[in-house]
C-alpha cells in the first residue's frame, strides 16, 4: 500500500510504500525529508533468509540442497547448486566435465527463466504506466503469451535437467542423480530454437520503452573468469579490479546487522556494492556471446553502466547470451551424448551416514543467481553432518546500494517531481534490483461469501 | 479422447503448516494413485502453474489456506467461486495469489477447471514439520481429497 499525496512538492516529502509490489516477497521503503534535509532512507526487509541456515545445522552435507532447493521458487537452481558446490568443497569431491556442463546448462536456463519473468511481469508494467500485467493482456494480449512460451521453455528445461521444473532434486553432490532422457533433450533443444525468435520479438520491444534516466557509480561485484562469461565457477571481481578466490569471500565484503531491517547490509570497503546483471555485465562484458553484445549496441547498452534502472535491459542480453549458450551446450551433448558413469553420482546410505568418517573441514561455493552472486558456506565435522552454515543472499547484497541510490536520487528531483512521481519512482527503482526479499509462504487469504 | 486432469501440491515445506499442500501431495501419492491423473509438486512456484494449468481439463490444487476456520479445516472450492483480499495490483510472482492466477488464465483465455483444496493453517512460521493440529487431521484431510479426486475431479 502506497500512502503519498499528490500534492506539489516542497521541501518535505514523506513516503512510506508499506508492502512494495511487484517484488518477490514484503518489503518497504521508506523515506524521510525535512525542510529539504533527509532524515530517513531505508528499505526495509521484513522476512529474512537466515532462519534457514539453523534448518542446516545438524544434517547430512548429502541432505543440505534438498533443502535449500526449497528455500526460493524462483532461483531454487542456483541454491540448489551453491550448496552442492559447498558440499563438494567440504567433501574434496570433484565433479566431471560433463557434469559441469549439465550445471552451467542449468544455470543459463534459470536465467532465462528469472529474466524473462522480471522483464515482462514485474518491470514492464512500470515502463507502460500500468499498475500490473493485468491490463497488459488486454492490450499487449500476443506479448503476454509470447513471454508465457518463453517462460514455458526454461521450465520445461527444469523439468528435463533437473528432474522437477521448480525446486530441483537431481543435482547433487559429485553429479545428477540420473541422466536425463534424449528424447526430452530433443525436445527441449527444438524449443530453444523457438524460442530465438521470442527473444529477437523481445529486443525490438524493450528498445521501445525508455528506462528512467539516473546515474550513480558504484561498485560491482561478480564472478569473473577468463573462459567465459561466468554464472557457475570464477574468481570474485570488483570494478575489474583484484581477483579474489570464492573461498576468501569475506576479505571482500563485510556484512553488519541494522535495527530496521531483518536483512544484512554488506559493504565493501565500507561502502554499498551492487551484484546482479549490471554488474556481471560491468564486469564481464567481454566474455558476452556476440549475439549478447548485438543485442547490448542495439539497446545503446555500453559497459560500465552506472544507471541501476538499466539492470533489466542487461538482464536482456544476459538472456540472448544464454539462450545461444544453452543452444551451443545441447548441440555438443546431441553430437557427443552422456556417459552415465562420468555424469550419474552415488552417495552414502542413510543408515551409513554418521557411521563413516570425514575430515572437518569448511567449504564454500559461489554460483551467480540471476539477481546475483550467492554464496553457501558450510562446515562439516567428522561425520559430515554441517555445524555451521552461512548463506550470503543477492538481495541482502543489494539492499545499501538501494538505499544509497534512493539518498542521491531524491534530492535531484525535489522541486521537479510530485510526490506520487518521486515515489514511482523509488518503488521502480527497487524493482528494478529485482529484489527477491524472502522464499515466503503463500497462504491464500480467503474469505468464502 | 480422455480428459486430461492434474492433482497439484503448492506450498513451502520449510514454512510448517505451508507445506500441507505437498504433504498431502506425497500421501495421495503413495496411498490413492490413481491412473490417468498427474501429480505434480509445485513448490512455491505459482506463476508457472499459468502455462502447466493450460494443459489439463481440470485440475485440483492443494494448498494452504487462511480463513479463519479451526487450524486443519478442509474446504473444497471451485476458484471462481471465491473471494480473495488480495488486490490485483499486489501481485509477485512468488505469492501471485490463486485468485489472481484464476484471472490471469481467464483473460489468456484458459478454459481449465480449477478447484482448490484448501486447508486451514495454524502457524507459517520458519521450520520444516507441521503443526500439532495439522498432523492429527493429515489422514482425514488425505481421505476426504481423495474421495473428491475419485467422485468429482475424475468423472
Amino acid at each position: 500500500m502506497t500512502k503519498s499525496s499528490n500534492k506539489p512538492i516542497s521541501k518535505d516529502v514523506k513516503i512510506d510504500v508499506h508492502y512494495l509490489t511487484r517484488v518477490e516477497g514484503h518489503g518497504n521503503i521508506i523515506v524521510d525529508v525535512k525542510e529539504g534535509k533527509m532524515t530517513k532512507c531505508e528499505f526495509q526487509v521484513i522476512e529474512s533468509p537466515r532462519f534457514f541456515e539453523s534448518m542446516l545445522v545438524g544434517r547430512a552435507i548429502w541432505e543440505a540442497q534438498h533443502l535449500t532447493s526449497r528455500i526460493c521458487g524462483i532461483c531454487a537452481c542456483a541454491h540448489s547448486l551453491v550448496s552442492v558446490k559447498a558440499g563438494e568443497d567440504a567433501l574434496g569431491v570433484k565433479p566431471s566435465d560433463e557434469t559441469i556442463m549439465l550445471r552451467k546448462l542449468l544455470m543459463h536456463t534459470e536465467q532465462m527463466d528469472s529474466h524473462i519473468l522480471h522483464i515482462y511481469v514485474l518491470v514492464a508494467p512500470d515502463l507502460l504506466g500500468v499498475k500490473s500485467i493485468m491490463p497488459l493482456i488486454k492490450t499487449h494480449k500476443p506479448v503476454i503469451e509470447m513471454a508465457l512460451r518463453m517462460k514455458r521453455m526454461s521450465d520445461y528445461a527444469g523439468e528435463v535437467l533437473a528432474g522437477r521444473h521448480i525446486h530441483p532434486i537431481s543435482y547433487v553432490i559429485g553429479g545428477v542423480t540420473q541422466l536425463p532422457s534424449m528424447e526430452s533433450m530433443e525436445k527441449l533443444y527444438q524449443m530453444m530454437l523457438q524460442t530465438r525468435k521470442d527473444a529477437e520479438e523481445t529486443v525490438k520491444i524493450i528498445k521501445t520503452l525508455k528506462f528512467p534516466e539516473f546515474q550513480r557509480p558504484s561498485q560491482y561485484l561478480s564472478i569473473t573468469s577468463d573462459e567465459e562469461y561466468a554464472f557457475y565457477d570464477g574468481d570474485l571481481l570488483v570494478n575489474g579490479g583484484r581477483r579474489t578466490k570464492v573461498r576468501d569471500y569475506r576479505k571482500v565484503f563485510s556484512e553488519r546487522v541494522v535495527d530496521y531491517s531483518r536483512a544484512k547490509i554488506s559493504t565493501i570497503d565500507g561502502k554499498s556494492y551492487a551484484v546482479g546483471a549490471l554488474s556481471r555485465f560491468n564486469n564481464n562484458y567481454d566474455k558476452l556471446h556476440k549475439k549478447a553484445k548485438a543485442v547490448a549496441k542495439e539497446l545503446g547498452l555500453k559497459a560500465p553502466l552506472h544507471n541501476p534502472y538499466l539492470n533489466t535491459a542487461a538482464q536482456l542480453v544476459e538472456y540472448v547470451h544464454c539462450l545461444e549458450e544453452s543452444i551451443s551446450i545441447m548441440e555438443k551433448i546431441r553430437k557427443d551424448g552422456l556417459s552415465e558413469s562420468n555424469v550419474v553420482a552415488s552417495w552414502p546410505k542413510r543408515s551409513e551416514m554418521g557411521k563413516l568418517k570425514y575430515t572437518p573441514k569448511t567449504g564454500v561455493g559461489c554460483v551467480e543467481a540471476p539477481r546475483g552472486s550467492l554464496f553457501h558456506e558450510y562446515t562439516i565435522d567428522e561425520t559430515a553432518h554441517i555445524t555451521k552454515a552461512n548463506c550470503v543472499i543477492p538481495t541482502n547484497q543489494n539492499m545499501g546500494n538501494l538505499e544509497d541510490d534512493m539518498r542521491k536520487l531524491v534530492p535531484e528531483v525535489l522541486g521537479i517531481r510530485t510526490q506520487e512521481e518521486i515515489t514511482l519512482g523509488l518503488e521502480m527503482l527497487a524493482r528494478s534490483y529485482d529484489p527477491c526479499i524472502s522464499c515466503a509462504t503463500h497462504v491464500l487469504d480467503v474469505k468464502f461469501v | 479422447m480422455a480428459e486430461k486432469i492434474a492433482v497439484i501440491g503448492l506450498g513451502n515445506t520449510l514454512r510448517r503448516d505451508d507445506g500441507i499442500g505437498i504433504t498431502v501431495l506425497g500421501s495421495l501419492l503413495a496411498h490413492f494413485k490413481r491412473e490417468g491423473v498427474e501429480y505434480l509438486d509445485f513448490g512455491t512456484a505459482s506463476f508457472d502453474l499459468v502455462y502447466r494449468l493450460q494443459q489439463y481439463d481440470r485440475a485440483l490444487l492443494i494448498d494452504a489456506i487462511d480463513a479463519s476456520l479451526k487450524p486443519g479445516a478442509l474446504k473444497i472450492f471451485e476458484l471462481e467461486k471465491i473471494k480473495t483480499s488480495l488486490k490485483a495490483s499486489a501481485v509477485s510472482s512468488h505469492e501471485m495469489d490463486l485468485k489472481s492466477l484464476f484471472t490471469l488464465c481467464r483473460k489468456l483465455s484458459i478454459k481449465t477447471r480449477i478447484y482448490v483444496a484448501g486447508i486451514q493453517v495454524k502457524e507459517v512460521g520458519y521450520g520444516e514439520s507441521l503443526t500439532g493440529a495439522l498432523q492429527e487431521k493429515k489422514e482425514e484431510i488425505v481421505k476426504k481429497i481423495s474421495v473428491f479426486i475419485d467422485t468429482r475431479l475424475c468423472v
